[in-house]
């Protein structure tokens, strides 16, 4: 029996060993499409590759998923642990990644950036692997998993931190962009802080409504299971709070921030969405918190622990900048200047501008523009 | 803002309250309060971990000191401080403000915009341009091609005869944003009046039992709320426990840690195989001549008259046989405890606390929990499983410890006062099923502000509004057009000023 299944898992999991090939071969060629090879066939074959490899996890979640039929009698998302669920994060991300690609960014210049969370969750996913081998293998189910929200919510949550995922790196290149670390705009006029800022709004525009949805029909899920639609567990207590954090984004947005303390809010966001995929698990073990959000624990090692450091480093840095001078305000003021989109009839405060003439308002003297406007809404 | 001009501690209080960035502040201290929750154990979340009491674990985690420190800040119950709560009402009390100021603000500007504008008005918005354009520039077709475009138009001559045109489209995104915000004032109404009408709590029943659940809406509510639900009538569900029966499954394979590892015996691997699948009661509830009666398991409650009984829990209790001389004493196996045999005043065999006892015993054990119930393999019914426990057996000359796989056949022999004992499982099994009950009149609320937030943030963030003011002043003209760019703008400045300026 146990022979069988084993062999029958090995062989389910050679596709996923194909796939994490395939995204790193894109990886490595959407990063020569950036800094070395701007021609637009070198991004087709990264997409390309990119897609292949897709299809590849597309088999290995397939053949996992009728593994579960067979096994438990009906549909089962492969999502009982953590190696599933960051595989699951994987494959949300590349097709979604790759309609922005086609649909919002009309380049693809950021593929490589892109990719990199998903590669982080990969390199997870192999880590595990290498302390367990067991790591990938699928679990029983927990009673309360048996339900058909367990798809649902599970989707929409990790398709929602997909998305805060991609805005999130768009954020930070906003801030490396505007603190002169790399001057990414010597690549292409697509890493204009305008675009970047932009970009990274809207990502959170799309992720938002979804996170919020996922938490509903989280709640609605515990109160058919545990009669209880909120019961101050670590899990929705960091659900909270990455809705919250997104929440204040929103309105310093709608206030008439843009640029880059709304992109420092951003990286904010982001941080509390690892603490609640990965940190969650890792705290709860070591507080021995009494999480029944445990399916997928974590591990009290020392690299457990620094991990945790470090998802506190990445949440604290932001906080911190937040309270430092705003660099080059007057340069990004300019180039976020022809901005028209973000805010609708709110005046703006260019960040880190201050007030008086670098907030944002500019009188337009009479006589300003004799000439035909030029069509603001082109891109 | 409120458009308050008269100044008075109302109208200071009324300012803070409607303000954007300090309900911003209070969003981001809400989220490090919650923060701080999960990082220093909460008092219900650490309440089950051990046998000591709440504070002794505290204090056994941080030290004295630091628990006197955690507990005076109210730290291990965070989200019960009067810090949180007031961060909260804060929020209520804003949201609430806010709303009324959002929706008499937007009713004005649905019912009567702002449609004369004066040159100023223009100028302070770097979007809005000026242009020179002929006496007659064609007012009318600017209105007829808002129109054309969907903009809801409004037209007025002000006292200098400019002639305003004032035109939006996309107004239901208005409506949405007051939506959402009323979203969050329907949630916590819903949260705070199930809160205070409705119960909830936890009934154990063991199989085949009956019992009689009191719901009384005022017990262990706040002093604040309950001497008004003190005469609230009390509700009786009469519940009968038809059958509980816990369903094993078999672990497709063993998590690698007990694979590979020495330290884990086979009889423990062999033990560790099985799991809980299920557990499911067979649960009548009856009230007021209403009889309801259904499986139970998790994720399907039984609802009778608003209340909902949820399968929550379990819990398998084993029975020890210590037989000696073919005299058979059954005694209720406890959890986590090293045990040793030891015999009581009659003579029998007796379990005892192995470390109250010494020196009376050749063999202390430690027992696994019993696992007992029909197994599945493939979900197929395989066979009936145990019961069945691993005996971790600690011989108390040699300090050799071993696993002894215990059922109601095999098990080990311990000497007491030179006798030996044969110990084994018993047949006897006590199964208890353990319900949560709930019955929240705010339920429906709160549904119904979720709904409401779901589709306001979808509204609010997705359909594009759109604003275009137009000032038309004999040779002078000025265009500000406002909104998310897409969604048919594309063009729309260029095309008025076009046909301002035909000649």
């Amino acid at each position: 029996m146990d022979e069988a299944n084993i062999q029958q898992i090995n062989n389910t999991l050679q596709f996923y060993d194909y796939a994490v090939f395939g995204y790193m071969a894109a990886f490595v060629i959407y990063a020569v499409h950036v800094f070395f090879a701007r021609h637009p066939r070198v991004g087709q074959i990264a997409a390309t590759v990119l897609g292949a490899a897709w299809v590849l996890q597309t088999v290995f979640l397939v053949k996992r998923t009728i593994f579960y039929y067979h096994q438990h009698n009906g549909f089962v998302l492969p999502s009982t642990n953590m190696f599933e669920v960051m595989n699951y994060f994987v494959w949300l991300s590349v097709p979604i990644y790759l309609m922005m690609e086609w649909k919002l960014i009309k380049t693809r210049l950021f593929g490589a950036f892109a990719l990199f969370v998903p590669l982080l969750m990969l390199a997870f996913n192999a880590r595990s692997m290498s302390m367990d081998p067991g790591a990938a293998d699928p679990r029983e189910l927990f009673p309360s998993l048996k339900s058909y929200w367990l798809w649902i919510h599970v989707s929409c949550m990790i398709l929602s931190y997909a998305i805060l995922a991609l805005g999130a790196i768009f954020a930070l290149l906003y801030i490396l962009r505007s603190l002169r670390v790399v001057n990414l705009e010597r690549f292409s006029s697509k890493f204009s802080l305008r675009d970047l800022d932009r970009t990274s709004y809207r990502m959170v525009l799309f992720g938002f409504p979804i996170l919020t949805l996922g938490i509903f029909l989280g709640a609605v899920w515990a109160d058919s299971a545990w009669g209880r639609y909120w019961g101050w567990d670590p899990k929705e207590v960091w659900a909270l709070i990455i809705w919250l954090i997104y929440l204040g984004y929103i309105h310093f947005r709608m206030m008439g921030w843009v640029g880059y303390k709304p992109a420092l809010i951003n990286m904010l966001g982001f941080a509390t969405v690892l603490m609640t995929f990965w940190g969650v698990n890792i705290l709860a073990s070591v507080f021995n918190l009494n999480s029944i959000h445990a399916y997928s624990a974590g591990g009290e090692s020392k690299a457990d622990l620094y991990f945790l450091g470090v998802l506190g480093l990445l949440a604290l840095i932001p906080i911190v900048m937040l309270f430092l001078p705003s660099p080059s305000a007057d340069t990004l003021a300019a180039e976020l200047e022809e901005d028209d989109e973000i805010v609708p009839d709110i005046r703006r405060r260019i960040s880190g501008g201050g007030s008086g003439s670098s907030d944002g308002l500019h009188p337009s003297p009479p006589g300003r523009s004799p000439q035909p406007p030029a069509d603001s809404s082109q891109n | 803002m409120a458009a308050h001009k008269t100044w008075g501690p109302f109208n200071f209080l009324w300012k803070w309250l409607n303000s954007l960035p300090i309900a911003i502040y209070v969003m981001l201290l809400l989220a490090l309060l919650n923060a701080l929750g999960t990082i220093l154990p909460q008092e219900h979340l650490v309440g089950g971990m051990s046998n000591l009491p709440i504070d002794q674990q505290y204090i056994q985690k941080y030290g004295q000191q630091r628990w006197e420190i955690i507990r005076l800040l109210g730290l291990h119950h965070i989200y019960f401080t009067p810090l949180f709560f007031l961060s909260l009402v804060w929020l209520c009390v804003s949201a609430t403000v806010c709303n009324i100021t959002r929706y008499k603000r937007t009713m004005r500007e649905w019912k009567t915009p702002a449609v004369k504008r004066g040159p100023g008005f223009y100028r302070a918005d770097r979007r809005g341009i000026e242009f020179d354009v002929e006496p007659d520039a064609d007012a009318a077709g600017v209105a007829s091609l808002l129109r054309e475009q969907g903009f809801r138009v409004h037209e007025e001559t002000d006292d200098k005869g400019a002639r305003c045109i004032y035109g939006d489209r996309g107004f239901m995104q208005r409506w949405a944003m007051v939506v959402l915000h009323v979203a969050v004032l329907v949630l916590l109404f819903g949260g705070i009046y199930g809160s205070i009408f409705g119960n909830k709590g936890n009934v154990r029943m063991a199989d085949g039992e009956k019992k009689t659940l009191t719901l009384d809406i005022a017990a262990g509510k706040h002093p604040l709320v309950k001497w008004f639900l003190d005469d609230l009538p009390k509700r009786n569900y009469e519940l009968s426990q038809d059958t509980f029966r816990i369903d094993y499954g078999r672990k497709l394979i063993l998590p690698t840690v007990l694979q590979n590892d020495e330290e884990f015996s086979p009889e423990f691997q062999e033990y560790s195989h099985y799991f809980v699948k299920d557990y499911v009661s067979t649960l009548t509830a009856e009230r007021n001549g209403t009889t309801v009666s259904s499986e139970v398991i998790v994720n399907h409650p039984l609802v009778i008259d608003k209340l909902m009984l949820f399968q929550s829990g379990y819990e398998q209790n084993g029975f020890l046989s210590m037989s000696r001389d073919g005299e058979v004493t059954e005694e209720l196996v406890p959890a986590d405890m090293w045990l040793c045999i030891v015999t009581d005043t009659s003579g029998a065999p007796a379990l005892a606390r192995a470390e109250d006892n010494r020196g009376q015993t050749d063999k202390v054990f430690l027992l696994e929990k019993v696992k007992a119930g029909d197994l599945y393999i493939d979900n197929k019914l395989d066979r009936h499983l145990g019961p069945m426990t691993v005996a971790h057996v600690q011989n108390m000359m040699t300090n050799e410890l071993e696993d002894v796989m215990l059922d109601t056949e095999q098990g080990f022999t311990v000497s007491v006062n030179g006798r030996n004992v044969q110990v084994r499982l018993s047949e006897r099994i006590q199964n208890f099923s353990i319900f949560s009950y709930k019955r929240d009149p705010g339920m429906p609320v709160l549904y119904l502000g979720w709904i409401l937030m779901i589709v306001g943030i979808g509204a609010a963030l997705y359909i594009p509004f759109h604003k275009v003011h137009v000032r038309v002043e004999r040779n002078e003209a000025m265009l500000l057009v406002s909104g998310v760019r897409g969604g048919g703008l594309k063009g729309l400045k260029k095309r008025i000023h076009a046909i301002l300026t035909a000649g």
